[in-house]
């Protein structure tokens, strides 16, 4: 048997770097969009060209986008903070007493499953149109992947780890500081970044309805003004600040994860 | 005098007998093995003897001092290294305090570790794990050390040389040896009593001092009747 045939394992199919890979597919419907729009094939009022979006986005950052991005920056990151910790923490309590659980988790998986749109109204109605309705949905949205994360990081560690931990005589703040959570990090980490990118929504969510201020406004003035090229500037936005800030969690997630012996590092094809 | 001493009148899983009337004496620096069928109870036996298990109607006494809870002089190595892998070795080697890392350095040369302090676990090979959780397991300075099938899931050559490492690192710490173990080989190289636990618990003195011949002929007989009770299940020996 040849074994030169094998192939090796982690070997990369492609050799080309990752960014570039990752580009492709949005740039060359930027081209597509731009030759559509260009040509006349689709109307300019219903999808501006990208260069058009471009324009715009350049125009905004001239006439107050920095205030609305830090706006939206600083509302997801207030909800998600205050929703994360929450989460943390009610997960960490569920995870840790049966009892807890039974009292607790049947109602967050009923609250779970409300659409965040649902809840605007019920907000409105309590907070008023100030900040507090926006930072609580987005709250609301980080909350539950965090938990979520949380329960089954901490309800997955290996009883086994806990039992060395026990050898030591840990008292239960120690053993959750030293043991426990370590060794949840990595769902916890999952649930956080399914809870930012959750909290970007939610943050759209809540400045469409009231809001005076913010990506979400944009796209609801865009809108009001039928200047699609508003709305697709703000939208572009989001999923550059989505992105980034996504980016930030990974960075974090392979920094405090480097431990890892896992198929994530490095050996997909 | 007796470092260890071990006695479980009852000790119930689920409503089942797992140890019942069960004694155990070790001498201050003994090496001594338990062996016994599958689900006998070894481990179950270890678990006491450690304090994690203080389900169980009997008494364990460490120097004359009853354990009610774990305690630094009885350390306690598993069957799987059980290495915290977000930890480096050092770290693992020093965990629940301040790592002293001059007596850390010390036991990485013993065990055959020296210059992997700063690696993570999932960088060691199965014995070089087990050799970790061995300096771990030393650490503390436990005057007894309870070993659960420790190494059970290494290839043959290394499982030789862990048991040479044992038999150094008990005799250079001064430390007793309660070694729970399926290998009836092991048993018999590394002990100076094989205890085999069943119904009843029956001891096996082995002769011979170290340096041991591996398959020492004069314990053949009493290994293959052992060897028959445990593949019958505990029948042999009874009947």
């Amino acid at each position: 048997m040849n074994t030169r045939s094998i192939p090796l394992p982690g070997r990369r199919a492609w050799s080309l770097p990752r960014l570039p890979l990752g580009l492709l597919l949005p740039a060359s419907l930027l081209v597509l969009a731009e030759v559509l729009v260009r040509s006349g094939a689709v109307p300019a009022n219903l999808l501006p060209a990208p260069s058009q979006v471009i324009e715009t986005i350049v125009w905004l950052a001239g006439h107050g986008l920095a205030g609305h991005v830090v706006s939206s920056s600083l509302r997801v990151l207030v909800g998600f903070a205050a929703g994360a910790a929450l989460g943390v923490l009610v997960g960490a309590a569920v995870a840790l007493s049966r009892r807890t659980e039974a009292i607790v988790d049947p109602s967050l998986q009923a609250l779970r499953a409300i659409p965040s749109l649902a809840w605007v109204p019920l907000l409105l109605l309590w907070f008023g149109i100030d900040e507090a309705p926006k930072l609580v949905l987005i709250a609301i949205g980080a909350f539950f992947p965090v938990y979520m994360g949380a329960v089954s990081g901490i309800g997955g560690v290996d009883r086994k780890l806990v039992e060395v931990g026990r050898l030591y005589r840990l008292r239960r703040f120690t053993l959750a500081r030293r043991v426990l959570l370590p060794a949840a990090l990595p769902a916890l980490m999952t649930g956080l970044r399914n809870g930012l990118g959750l909290a970007w929504m939610f943050m759209v969510a809540a400045e469409l309805i009231a809001a005076s201020r913010g990506l979400g406004y944009l796209l609801s003035d865009g809108r009001k003004t039928s200047r699609a090229d508003i709305v697709l500037a703000a939208i572009v936005l989001l999923a550059l600040l989505g992105k980034a800030s996504d980016a930030g969690m990974r960075a974090l997630e392979r920094r405090w994860l480097d431990w890892r012996d896992s198929f994530d590092a490095g050996q997909r094809a | 005098m007796t470092a260890l001493d071990i006695r479980v009148n009852d000790k119930r899983h689920g409503g089942r007998a797992v140890l019942r009337d069960v004694h155990l004496a070790l001498r201050a620096g003994e090496i001594v093995s338990v062996v016994g069928a599958s689900g006998c109870g070894k481990s179950t036996l270890l678990g006491i003897a450690s304090g994690l298990d203080t389900d169980y109607r009997g008494r364990v006494l460490l120097d004359g001092v009853a354990v009610a809870a774990p305690v630094d002089g009885i350390g306690l190595i598993f069957q799987e290294p059980r290495l915290f892998p977000w930890l480096t070795v050092v770290q693992n080697i020093g965990f629940g305090g301040e790592p002293d890392l001059d007596r850390i350095a010390d036991l990485l040369i013993e065990v055959g570790l020296e210059g992997r302090g700063a690696s993570l676990p999932h960088h060691l090979s199965g014995g070089q794990a087990q050799r970790v959780a061995l300096a771990r397991g030393l650490y503390r300075q436990p005057r007894v050390l309870l070993l659960d099938e420790p190494f059970s899931a290494v290839d043959a050559m290394t499982r030789m040389q862990l048991q040479d490492l044992l038999l150094q690192v008990a005799r250079d710490h001064a430390v007793t040896v309660l070694l729970v173990t399926h290998d009836i080989e092991e048993a018999f190289y590394v002990s100076e009593r094989v205890l085999l636990l069943g119904e009843v618990v029956r001891e096996f003195v082995v002769p011979g001092a170290w340096p041991r011949h591996r398959g020492d002929a004069r314990n053949m007989e009493v290994k293959d009747a052992i060897l028959r009770h445990l593949q019958q299940g505990g029948l042999a020996l009874r009947a």
